[in-house]
């Protein structure tokens, strides 16, 4: 076979195995914006809009699954999983959105009212375990690229102090120059205490329950609940580990207890 | 002590013989002739199934249902009426759930109407359901009863009820209620664009830090360097103010335009740093005598003269305004304090 057969041939392939990689990102964001408009249009019954807002998730997630990671998709994915009657998936979609672009503002808000629809419990010990706690770090408030802009524009005038002193002699200077310096110093250990706290806190990987289930003592539904009542539906917990088709869970109070496998939704970060 | 003995010995009888009472009972229950007792007699030739103890010559039996057309799940009401017994209050009522025909029904007993001895005829209520429409009859009902009349091996004859035919029909299928959904507005309102399959939020890289920490020095050095090239004595007058006298000297001369008299600031400025930094005389104020001041500090002449110059300039400017203008008074009065700078 020369090598222009082979060309051919290769070519040949690529056309026919070309349908197996399924729409373009443009096309299923299209799907994904007909779903949800059909969605809206329908919204006065529920029966009927719910499986096209659950289609314009599906093609949400796939877009995602493809690697756009932006705050806009994670915010899409969210609103559509929630209307079509699936907060947890909607919470998952705002946590990985987050893990994405933690200063969003529009995330956090979402991130909040979508909390607020979970059934916590009012009173008892479960309200304190299982509630979770917001943060408000400096990297919940400024990007990544803010900072970087914010630093090296206080550097900046650092240096320009310095030369000014050059220039003028002026002690004043001097202390202009140390003003942005301690300005920098105070962003850096910001900062750093946001990336050690996200080493502590956000460390393990996150779930969120899909139905209401009792958190129990062992791997097995024989084991006695460690809290009554049962974990509600949306509830946010952290993976220890695995084990027969349970994970061992911790709460954001601390409590530690067993879950079966098919009730959770992970958040990948 | 005699009366504790009588107590604790009458206390044993009284244990005896309640227990002596208790074996009795159990012995009672649990022995085959108490169901007999309990139930009455058992005559011989008694059938097991579909007696209901009812006596007679010539009893009769029939259905009565009403209505006939019934939807599935829905009760229709029947009644048993038994007729010409002569133990009406003696007759058992038919459990029907015991009765594989009426499997098809779902059945709920009904309170029946007191009875008394001398009724004609006896009826037992039912509330029968029927679980698909596949039921189109309520069965018919065997019933023995007890004949004393008939001959031996004959006294315990059955009739039947007729079965009813019904009609059963789907239930109304129920009316979907449409249900708007709750959610808050925004929920309702999707992102669209490029950017919702765009690159994502700009995170820098180590490169950018290191841009942005190298972008400010360079920035700033060249600031300098064009400063230097565009004001070549700033740079020299920089120099001066290491002088702590000469930088005040130069602050000084820099406010006169605000102070109500600029030419007198200035010569007070200039004056009070040739006394901090050349000691010369409180008698010497006159720009000559200042000048002559300054050539015993081995000032250099032309120097000396030239600040002596200042001075005059400042007495032009004070006593004929016209003379001379602020800025060049300035002017000369910083080039003679960096000029006596450069000597120290």
């Amino acid at each position: 076979m020369n090598g222009l057969a082979r060309f051919a041939l290769l070519i040949a392939f690529l056309f026919s195995a070309a349908p197996a990689f399924g729409a373009s990102a443009p096309d299923t964001l299209a799907d994904a914006e007909r779903a949800f408009a059909e969605g809206v249009e329908l919204r006065h019954d529920s029966d009927r809009a719910k499986p096209a807002f659950a289609r314009a998730a599906a093609s949400y997630d796939e877009l995602w699954a493809r690697g756009y990671h932006t705050p806009e998709l994670a915010l899409n994915r969210s609103r559509a999983h929630r209307l079509a009657g699936d907060l947890p998936r909607g919470l998952a979609a705002l946590h990985e959105g987050l893990a994405v672009a933690r200063f969003s503002r529009p995330l956090q808000v979402e991130l909040d009212d979508a909390r607020s629809r979970v059934l916590y419990p009012i009173e008892g010990e479960l309200t304190t375990q299982c509630r979770p706690r917001p943060i408000r770090t400096v990297s919940t408030r400024m990007s990544p690229a803010d900072a970087w802009v914010a630093s090296g524009f206080a550097w900046l005038l650092a240096c320009a102090g310095v030369v000014r002193f050059a220039m003028t002699r002026n002690a004043v200077w001097l202390v202009f120059t140390a003003l942005w310096v301690v300005a920098l110093a105070f962003l850096g250990a910001l900062w750093l205490q946001d990336v050690r706290q996200r080493e502590r806190d956000e460390s393990l990987p996150l779930l969120v329950v899909t139905t209401d289930v009792h958190l129990r003592k062992g791997n097995a539904t024989e084991y006695a609940p460690r809290i009554e009542p049962a974990l509600p539906k949306g509830a946010e917990v952290r993976e220890l580990s695995r084990r027969g088709g349970w994970v061992q869970v911790k709460l954001p109070g601390g409590m530690i207890g067993w879950i079966p496998e098919e009730v959770i939704v992970p958040c990948a970060k | 002590m005699k009366t504790d003995t009588n107590q604790v010995r009458r206390r044993c009888e009284f244990a005896r013989s309640f227990r002596r009472a208790a074996l009795i009972s159990v012995v009672f229950i649990l022995h085959p002739s108490s169901f007999t007792l309990a139930n009455g007699p058992v005559r011989p030739g008694e059938p097991t199934v579909d007696y209901y103890k009812a006596e007679g010559r010539g009893i009769s039996v029939r259905w009565e249902v009403e209505p006939k057309t019934v939807h599935v799940s829905s009760d229709l009401t029947v009644t048993l009426v038994v007729t010409g017994a002569q133990n009406p209050t003696e007759i058992v009522k038919p459990d029907l759930r015991k009765l594989k025909p009426f499997d098809v029904f779902k059945i709920t007993e009904v309170p029946d109407p007191p009875r008394n001895a001398t009724a004609k005829e006896v009826r037992f209520g039912y509330k029968l359901a029927p679980r698909d429409t596949s039921v189109t009859e309520v069965p018919a009902l065997k019933f023995h009863y007890y004949n004393q009349f008939a001959a031996e091996g004959k006294r315990f004859p059955s009739t039947r009820t007729d079965a009813v035919e019904i009609i059963v029909t789907e239930p109304p299928k129920a009316e979907r209620s449409i249900v708007p959904i709750e959610a808050p507005e925004f929920l309702f309102h999707p992102a669209t664009g490029p950017d919702v399959i765009g690159r994502g939020p700009f995170v820098p890289c180590q490169w950018a830090w290191l841009a942005a920490v190298c972008f400010g020095p360079l920035v700033c050095f060249g600031w300098f360097l064009v400063w230097r090239r565009v004001f070549p004595d700033a740079a020299q007058l920089a120099r001066m103010r290491r002088s702590r006298a000469a930088r005040r000297a130069t602050d000084a001369i820099r406010k006169a335009n605000r102070m109500p008299d600029p030419p007198a600031a200035v010569a007070n400025a200039v004056l009070g740093y040739l006394r901090t930094r050349f000691p010369i005389p409180e008698a010497a104020v006159t720009p000559s005598e200042i000048a002559a001041a300054l050539k015993e500090r081995n000032v250099p002449d032309e120097i000396a003269e030239e600040t002596g110059d200042v001075f005059r300039a400042c007495d032009r400017a004070r006593f004929a305004p016209a003379c001379d203008n602020g800025l060049s008074l300035v002017a000369s009065a910083k080039a003679a304090v960096a000029r006596l700078e450069a000597l120290a």
